[in-house]
């Protein structure tokens, strides 16, 4: 009997050793916002007014400013608006890894500290000197921060020509228009709000923002890079400006894969808008024809954020966009003729998005199993919303949506750790891998509250591979790139982004997850511009950078 | 006077004297018809939120009439806090004063009848009005306790549910909720978009043909339906089904977007631009509607509305326990708040025609006039007002006016036929009438009026005709046999 006793004993704790790493495997992301030193408060500079543009602070970015190898973090910050006053002026803020998560404030030293009413970040390496420069879409004066490679920045937006006058900013991207090699600058603008045409609303007898179509949309501006250190507004030029939208996110990729950059703006209760470049820089848009300007029922979306890639290892770049509550962030599948079809519903994607405001999302394989999962943040713009619909609420918590292969995706956001329960009224969120540990991490920017970080802790074997691009005739850091990794069975795409999701930059460092693959046999890598480099038999788990012209990879994160 | 030739009328024999004479059914029949056209029609108006009017609503009848009396003493359990009109308050207080009011309305509703499930609703649907699904669920579920096989609280928990984002409860309440009364208007669509919401299309097409069948002209369900199909890739259904909801109302941008969509797919390059061109043309004349409804958006308006229809709710529910004077008062608060509410106004009108208070009645319905103009119902029982105080030329063009603006309703060719045949009219006039009354209600009292009218302008032949088919309608009343006999003996 007792060494049945025993042999039971035995096979329970057997039990219960093979059993607990299936219970931790799957995606798991932990809050490390207090241990990380940010002490960074987000303001929408609001007094009770209920100024639109209130509900659609702030971006951030994540790129690594000091070229030491690992990702920083720039907040956007909001600014006093008319009838409120602040002793300090809140200003944006920059954050530099020291590795092991934790962040040193670096704004003052950086000259960086914009103290506008900020929307919308990009970052890219303008003058191709080897850093990454800063742009910054504000309510009002945008600002062009050129990086002096020595840790500081200096603004360089007048002699740039990039201001913008006073509008009501949203996304900006960087991107090469017309693969000249260096990088042009779109930037998106939302509505023609001022406080004289200032609206509000009353929801059941209690106050409320209005939305987007309470005032006119505006057209977007296009600045094309003179290679001068100055840009040149070509919007009417390009045809951009011939489209008035309500723009909020965009990412600019080469969605019909002809080998140039369009531009992916997403509209606020309109049609969302693909501006098609014809190779040189001149644009038609086309988002009706492409059926990524409204979702499949014909509807014209509260869009938020916008962001691409490769969910089913297709080879071909597909889109998601976040939106207003009781529409469901949408999954955009590429059909490979120029046409997407909205799959929400039919793969699952849309997780409980149905519910909440949604703004921050990107593409990223959080598991590295070898597919893109999506995350999606949340969180309502009326801040009273719960007085007149308690179906929905303020503060929210995010939603992580995994892809599960065969056009399938589930929500784990309640299995995936405590950094999921964090509930705040989320907007521009941004992904990479903070601690370089092979594993996508996630930055968070709150409405009225500090930011959330998200270390991702997720255990298993699977693989990656980081790779960060140096052009040398195309852009500096490779934007509009198109990246290939193949490995065994698996091939995954990528495009290089400048500026992305909600308002947000991140993700120019490339990662891929390859899951039980150890070697990738294979990166081609297709430069915008023209010339292709091919690099073989990359050992997995390590960071490379691929110079162009150059078939060898030099490892450094 | 109108009430003893009623009674006379009773036992006058076919072929007297018209003015004596009365087809003693008809006129049950016409106020039967008359208020269930006029349920319909405040239906309608609801739905469409009627017109407007720059008059007090309650101010007093017009001149010549005996002036309404004051509203009773306002019980304190109903008693209103806010003067909608004070001054002092702005837009913001007022709002909010008044959706306190709504809800404590209801609760006080609920206060004096707490096992009343009609009362459990209306607390319920005053909540929800104000979006707090929370509480509407509680007391929509107290409602069940009380009343389980009531398919609209069923439903209601199925659309909360539906906003929470909790599909498959939703599918659970609508199904119960068809359970309960499968003809309800809707149920089938709202099934059909949670089980789309569920990723079950199979499951949504079966629930959506079920309401296409229900209610096959409503185009909501073909437009659901294209887009499942859409969803399955099957193109040439889902072209089908888009264009079977353009029949139905063909300024609906996401049939085009569908068949845009379709077209592609299948390869019709062409007729997808086509149709993408009238997507465009079709969604931005809906837009600059948008941009005109937001142009005259009022909140307080909104909630003056919302809030008079759940005083006129409340009205009922009392009115149906007996206690008339609290409906009444409630129901004059509504027309208060809301120059547009019809319901309340019909309730009003209707309680004092039913006590034979005809000059307190008159004036509801001269408003609902003012507000819609073409009410029909609200001028057939002007025109019997009117008749009831012997007015009789103001009752005829009251009559003719149901005409005008109903002529595709047979209670006013009853109404007018009925009056002139009683009062000395025109018989040809009398019979034109009825025939256009038979043609649009074929119903044995209706032929067996003809019948009669026939009978005295001497058309014999169209007498027994007409007596033969309300006999061969209503085989079973000897009136229609006596009918018959005495035209084939005379």
């Amino acid at each position: 009997m007792r060494y049945l006793r025993d042999r039971l004993h035995l096979l329970t704790v057997l039990l219960v050793v093979t059993w607990l790493p299936a219970r931790v495997y799957g995606i798991t992301l932990t809050d490390v916002s207090r241990q990380s030193g940010i002490s960074f408060v987000h303001t929408d500079g609001s007094s009770g007014q209920r100024y639109i543009v209130e509900t659609v602070t702030a971006g951030l970015a994540l790129f690594d400013y000091d070229n030491d190898g690992d990702i920083d973090i720039y907040f956007l910050n909001g600014a006093p608006l008319k009838g409120t006053t602040a002793k300090v002026a809140p200003r944006n803020a920059l954050y530099r890894n020291e590795g092991n998560w934790t962040f040193t404030d670096v704004t003052a030293q950086a000259g960086v500290g914009d103290t506008g009413y900020g929307l919308g970040v990009a970052a890219g390496d303008y003058d191709n000197d080897g850093d990454r420069d800063l742009y910054l879409n504000n309510y009002g004066p945008n600002v062009l921060y050129r990086n002096n490679g020595d840790g500081t920045f200096t603004d360089v937006t007048e002699k740039a020509g990039v201001a913008n006058g006073h509008q009501v900013g949203a996304g900006t991207c960087f991107l090469d228009i017309d693969k000249d090699g260096d990088l042009d600058l779109y930037v998106a603008n939302y509505v023609d709000f001022t406080y004289d045409n200032h609206q509000t609303a009353r929801f059941s007898g209690h106050p409320a923002y209005v939305g987007p179509l309470n005032y006119d949309g505006t057209p977007d501006t296009l600045y094309r890079n003179n290679g001068d250190g100055t840009f040149t507004d070509v919007s009417a030029a390009s045809g951009i400006a011939a489209h008035k939208g309500t723009g909020m996110g965009m990412v600019c990729a080469d969605y019909d894969n002809d080998g140039d950059t369009d531009v992916f703006v997403g509209n606020d209760v309109a049609g969302n808008s693909i501006f098609e470049n014809d190779g040189t820089g001149r644009f038609e848009e086309v988002g009706l024809m492409t059926g990524l300007a409204y979702d499949l029922a014909g509807r014209a979306q509260g869009t938020m954020g916008v962001d691409c890639g490769d969910y089913n290892n297709d080879g071909l770049l597909d889109f998601h966009v976040t939106s207003y509550q009781r529409d469901w962030a949408t999954l955009y599948r590429n059909l490979d003729n120029g046409m997407f079809e909205d799959i929400t519903q039919a793969t699952g994607a849309g997780g409980q998005t149905y519910v909440h405001v949604t703004w921050g999302n990107g593409f990223a394989d959080f598991d590295n199993d070898g597919d893109l999962d999506i995350f999606i943040a949340c969180g309502h713009l009326q801040d009273n919303v719960e007085r007149f619909d308690r179906t929905t609420s303020y503060h929210a918590p995010n939603q992580l949506i995994e892809n599960q292969g065969h056009e399938k995706f589930a929500n784990v956001s309640q299995q995936a750790g405590g950094g999921m329960k964090v509930t705040l009224s989320s907007r521009g969120a941004g992904f990479d891998d903070l601690d370089n540990d092979g594993d996508i991490d996630v930055v968070i920017s709150n409405s009225r509250r500090g930011p959330t970080l998200l270390r991702n802790d997720t255990v298993n074997k699977h693989h990656w591979l980081g790779l960060r691009l140096r052009g040398v005739r195309a852009n500096r850091d490779g934007i509009g790139a198109h990246v290939a990794v193949i490995a065994g069975d698996l091939k995954r795409i990528a495009e290089v982004h400048s500026g992305r999701g909600y308002q947000s930059h991140f993700g120019t460092r490339l990662h891929f997850g390859l899951g039980t693959r150890e070697t990738v046999d294979r990166i081609e890598i297709q430069w915008l511009g023209g010339g292709q480099d091919t690099v073989e038999n990359v050992p997995a788990d390590r960071f490379f950078t691929v110079t162009q012209g150059q078939n060898r990879p030099s490892e450094r994160p | 006077m109108a009430k003893q030739r009623r009674g006379r009328s009773k036992t006058r024999a076919i072929g007297s004297s018209p003015k004596q004479r009365r087809p003693a059914p008809t006129k049950t029949v016409l106020i039967a018809m008359a208020v269930l056209l006029g349920v319909v029609i405040t239906a309608v108006v609801a739905l469409r939120g009627g017109g407007s009017t720059d008059t007090d609503p309650t101010s007093p009848p017009a001149a010549g009439e005996t002036p309404a009396p004051p509203a009773a003493t306002t019980p304190p359990a109903y008693h209103f806090k806010v003067d909608p009109n004070d001054p002092a308050l702005s837009a913001g207080q007022m709002d909010r004063a008044l959706r306190q009011e709504q809800i404590e309305i209801a609760q006080r509703l609920v206060k004096d009848l707490p096992t009343s499930a009609n009362a459990l609703f209306l607390l319920a649907m005053a909540y929800q009005e104000q979006g707090n699904s929370d509480e509407a669920a509680r007391y929509l579920q107290q409602c069940l306790a009380h009343q389980p096989q009531r398919a609209d609280a069923y439903d209601q928990l199925g659309r909360i549910a539906q906003q929470e984002g909790k599909h498959d409860k939703a599918v659970d309440y609508f199904t119960k909720a068809r359970q309960c009364n499968p003809k309800m208007p809707g149920i089938n669509y709202r099934l059909g978009n949670a089980y789309k919401a569920l990723a079950k299309p199979d499951e949504a097409i079966a629930a959506l043909t079920e309401n296409a069948t229900l209610s096959p002209d409503a185009p909501e369900s073909f437009l659901a339906l294209g887009e499942l199909h859409l969803q399955k890739q099957e193109y040439e259904a889902a072209r089908e089904h888009y264009e079977a909801a353009l029949a139905r109302d063909p300024s609906l941008s996401k049939a085009y977007y569908g068949l845009a969509t379709a077209a592609a797919r299948l390869g019709q390059r062409e007729q997808a631009s086509a149709y993408r061109r009238q997507f465009k043309e079709v969604e931005e004349k809906e837009r600059e509607l948008a941009r005109e409804r937001r142009a005259t958006y009022d909140p307080l308006a909104l909630t003056r509305a919302s809030v008079a229809h759940t005083h006129t709710d409340v009205g009922r529910v009392l009115q149906v326990n007996k206690q008339m004077t609290l409906a009444e008062h409630l129901w004059r608060r509504a027309a208060q708040l809301d120059p547009n509410n019809i319901a309340c106004r019909f309730s009003l009108a209707d309680y004092y025609l039913r006590a034979n208070r005809f000059a307190e009645a008159l004036p509801w319905y001269e408003q609902i006039i003012r507000i819609q103009p073409d009410n029909g119902v609200a001028y057939f029982f002007i025109g019997h007002i009117h008749e009831k105080r012997g007015q009789k030329a103001a009752a005829q063009q009251a009559y003719e006016k149901v005409i005008e603006v109903s002529p595709d309703r047979p209670e006013g060719f009853l109404a007018l036929a009925r009056f002139l045949w009683e009062n000395q009219g025109d018989l040809q006039r009398v019979r034109q009438l009825l025939q256009r009354a038979v043609h649009l209600a074929p119903i044995a009292a209706n032929y067996a009026f003809l019948a009669r009218v026939c009978h005295r302008t001497g058309d014999r032949e169209a007498a027994l005709a007409a007596a033969r088919k309300a006999l061969q309608l209503a085989p079973r009343n000897p009136e229609y046999r006596r009918l018959v006999q005495q035209v084939r003996e005379n």
